[in-house]
Order: C-alpha cells, then structure tokens, then sequence
C-alpha cells in the first residue's frame, strides 16, 4: 500500500535533514505504527505521504502509483486525522461534517451513526468553539473515516482522550483494519503502538532505527526470565530462567508452598526497547 | 452548483453567528446606501459646494462597501487559518485554492451587487448601464484585495482590524489625485483604486476610458496575483 524508499526532507532554509534517507514498505491491511520523540522527523514523513510536503528526494509509492503522479483525486482514498484539532468553530459538529464531507467524490457513511461510535450523538448540533479538546479530536477522527478511505493517516489519534474515549478510538482503529484498511499511525504513546500496531518503525533525527513487530520486539530485546512475588511475613521476589521452567525446583516450591501474589514474566517495554535502541528517550 | 449552495449556506451561517461580521457586511453597506441616497443629496442641498465633489465621495462610498466585504471574508480565513481549517482543506478532493477562489469568488459576486446599488443612485445618472456594470465590477476587484492583504499582513482578527484600518486609508488615498494636476497625480496609480476612480470620473464626463478600464484591469489582476502568492506563503510554508 505505501512503499519508501530512500526519502529525504530538507525544510527550506535548513541544513539539516528532517528526514533522513529512511525505507520502509506497509502492505494492505497494516497498522504500521511510526513512533519516536518530538522532533524525529515522523510528522514530516506523515506529511509527505499525505502531499503536504513537495520537493521530497526518494521514491515514494502509495496505492501502487508513484506519489508524485497523484492528484486531488487521492484525497479519495485518504483519510487523515491531524494531532491538533481542525475545525469551523462557528459550526456545529455536524455543520462540519457535513461542510467537509461536500467535497468528496464518493458515498459518506452514515454521519450520526459515526458521531455516536464515538459518543458525540448528544452534541452534533452543538458550536464546534463549544467543545473540548477531547471532544474535537474525536470529530477530528470521525472526519478521517467518514469517507470509507482506504488509507488512513493518524497522528497521535488519542491525544487529549480521557480513557474511555481512548478505547472507544483505539477500538474503531482496530475496526478499521478489520475492514481492510490500511493505516499509518504516529505516536509517541508506546502503549497505544504495542496495542494496535502490527509492526512499528523507530525513528529518531530523521532516521528509521528499527522496524518489527512489538511481540518480536519485545521478545527479542527482553529477559527470557519469570521473576515471582511471594509474602513469607515480608514481601519477597525471585527470578528463575523461563527455558525449563516446569522442572525448575526451586520455582516449583514456591508455587506449592509460599503465598505468591504475583508473576512476571521479563520481556522488554517498548519504552525499554526504544531508548535502548536509540539511546533517546521517548518523550 | 449543490456543493457551492451548500458552501454558501454554510459560510452564512458563520456569518451571523457573529456580531462583527453580520454588521460590516449587511448593516455598514446598509447605512452607505442609505447616507449615499437620502444623506448626501441634503448635504448638498445645505451647503451647495459638496456638489462638486458628489461622484467622488460616493465612489469612496462605494470603496468603503466593497471593502467592509473584503474585511467579512478576512476574518473568515483568519479564523479559518486559527483553526488550521486550510490544513485540512488541502487533505480534501477540492484543495485549498478552490476554496479560496470560491471564496474570494462569492464576495466579489456580493461585491458586484452592492458596488451596482451604489452606482444606481440617481446623482451617478450619467452612467449608462454598461459603464456602471464594468465599473462595479472593478470597484467589486478591491474586495478581494482588501481580503488577501488583510489575511496576509495579519495574524489575528484584533490585527487584522487595525490593519483594515491602514489599508482603508490607503485605498482612499488615490482621491487625492483629483485635487493634483501634474503628473504627479499618476504615482498614485500604484494603488489599483487610482484607475477605478478615473475610470468612472471619465464615464461621467462621457468619456468610455477603454484604457483606464484595461490599466484597470490589469492593476487589480497583478495586485490580486501577488496577494495571493504570498497569502499562500504565508499560510502554507
């Protein structure tokens, strides 16, 4: 669906490369999650594919043509949730949609129905300049899919969600790709990438330093270890290697006689993974 | 056409869910009219010199109402540049500069509309049909000047009213060229309203003035050109 290949930005006037000769291919059907710090260069390469930004250098492919060769035309097929949100504040919240959705070329799904999914059925007919930022960044995701796109941009889709409006979101996303949608997710939310993403890139002053899946990660850079807690009057802790763990004696004990209250097992955070890999931390 | 309407509708509603805009855009071209109909006429009766200068202060009337429009479709795209609204309109099948000619486009139309009403007054009688339609359309040309500069030389609504007020000025400055009999008079014409003007003034005496209307033209074809390039600039880079 989107193929990378060797691009580069320079912002006008600068030196240095917001992004850096970085690869990468999502096929049809992925959440591919672009994570790294403010400043890494993932908005400028959101910005690219989405044709915000010209006078890139690479080769970028999206839909199988090159994205150059695009017109308006790929608006269609694209849907894009910005990070801040992006409305008529004078409109109410179906006014806008509606505004917006004038301008496609192809059927709008059910506006109210969509509103509702994200629990804003009681205030589509409320002033946009009324709502809170939370309330915008969820008409900001109803403005991305109420066109059926194919392709589907977010960046930082939970910012500012209170968490049961981040799950009402994060659970549409995942909709979304049941119905075979391809999306491209921005975010510095470690949690939100591991729980929807099916491989994720690391990027970080304009390069890509990393690309996995968060299961492989997380396995590949964790400690094959199952660390237990248990109460003997103070509370106590232990780790045994995971490889033979069913015969570990001592592991065994514990279970039958002590009062364990917890175990774990030690793959890697992302979080863990990412500054190890990059030496930054995500912030 | 359903999509326009629909737009129209829209940006209406906008409108008049605010105070400001509601007013410089139906009841400042109301109260010019009303002062250009029954106003000026009494003046001139209480102090008979106005006389001579009747055409040229309703043209500048006329300037005034064009370009309380140009300030409406301003603050609009202030606001809509404040709400990064652009942004998501170059996302969209239509893009951005379709949006800003149907904006820039719907004002003008207004602008024609209200410039014509002005036009109409009985004192401008020596306008024939023709003359008060182009004329119209060129006083019409500075409304969406007065758009893209404000929109341009500003970064917010409060701005942008002080700078309306600066540019209210310069746009009345190309008046004085009535009052200057040497060729100094035609530095003025940098300001496109300088050909607007005289163009009407030479109709009046009955003169058509087919190059002070193609200078005209011109003059608010690059003015239009140049604003919009930087209003793009501005907005986009």
């Amino acid at each position: 669906m989107i193929s990378v290949s060797n691009l580069s930005f320079i912002y006008p006037g600068n030196s240095v490369p917001a992004v850096d000769d970085i690869s990468f291919e999502v096929p049809e059907g992925e959440i591919f999650g672009f994570l790294g710090p403010s400043g890494a260069g993932k908005s400028t390469t959101q910005k690219v594919l989405i044709r915000l930004l010209q006078g890139f250098q690479g080769q970028v492919q999206v839909m199988g043509r090159p994205l150059k060769e695009w017109g308006k035309s790929f608006y269609n097929h694209v849907g894009v949730g910005f990070e801040l949100p992006n409305h008529f504040g004078k409109l109410t919240a179906m006014e806008n949609l509606k505004f917006f959705s004038s301008f496609y070329d192809r059927p709008v799904r059910g506006l109210m129905e969509l509103l509702s999914r994200v629990g804003l059925e009681n205030d589509a007919d409320k002033l946009v300049n009324e709502f809170s930022k939370g309330m915008k960044m969820r008409l900001n995701f109803v403005r991305a899919i109420m066109h059926s796109p194919e392709l589907l941009f977010f960046d930082e889709p939970t910012s500012g969600l209170d968490p049961v409006n981040a799950r009402r979101i994060k659970d549409l996303i995942l909709e979304q790709r049941e119905e075979g949608k391809t999306i491209f997710l921005t975010t510095h939310v470690m949690h939100d990438a591991e729980e929807l993403c099916g491989r994720i890139a690391f990027i970080v002053n304009g390069k890509i330093a990393l690309i996995d899946s968060p299961r492989a990660l997380k396995l590949e850079y964790g400690r094959r270890l199952v660390r237990v807690e248990y109460f003997t009057g103070e509370a106590r802790e232990e780790e045994f290697p995971l490889d033979g763990i069913g015969g570990n004696a001592g592991f065994l004990r514990i279970l039958r006689e002590e009062n364990v209250q917890a175990i774990h097992t030690e793959e890697a955070t992302l979080d863990e993974i990412f500054i190890k890999v990059t030496g930054t931390a995500l912030q | 056409m359903q999509k326009l309407l629909r737009l129209a509708r829209l940006d209406f509603s906008m409108i008049l869910r605010e105070q400001m805009l509601w007013f410089m855009l139906f009841v400042v071209p109301g109260l010019e009219f009303c002062l250009a109909l029954w106003l000026l006429p009494w003046l001139e009766r209480q102090f008979p010199p106005i006389a001579d200068y009747h055409a040229l202060i309703l043209m500048l009337m006329t300037l005034q109402v064009v370009t309380s429009i140009g300030f409406v479709l301003a603050s609009m795209l202030l606001d809509e540049r404040d709400e990064q609204v652009l942004m998501v309109l170059n996302t969209m099948p239509v893009g951005v500069n379709t949006f800003l000619f149907y904006r820039l486009g719907i004002g003008t139309i207004m602008a024609v509309l209200f410039s014509f009403s002005m036009l109409s007054v009985p004192e401008l009688a020596g306008l024939n049909l023709a003359s008060r339609l182009t004329a119209s359309f060129l006083f019409a040309g500075t409304a969406p000047i007065t758009t893209l500069a404000l929109a341009s030389f500003s970064s917010n609504k409060v701005e942008g009213l002080a700078v309306y007020k600066g540019l209210s000025l310069i746009l009345m400055i190309p008046a004085g060229s009535f009052f200057i009999q040497s060729w100094v008079q035609y530095t003025l014409g940098i300001v496109p309203v300088y050909w607007t003007l005289h163009y009407v003034e030479k109709n009046l005496a009955g003169d058509p003035a087919f190059e002070m209307l193609f200078v005209a033209l011109l003059m608010h074809g690059l003015a239009l050109w140049g604003l919009f390039k930087l209003f793009k600039k501005r907005v986009f880079l």
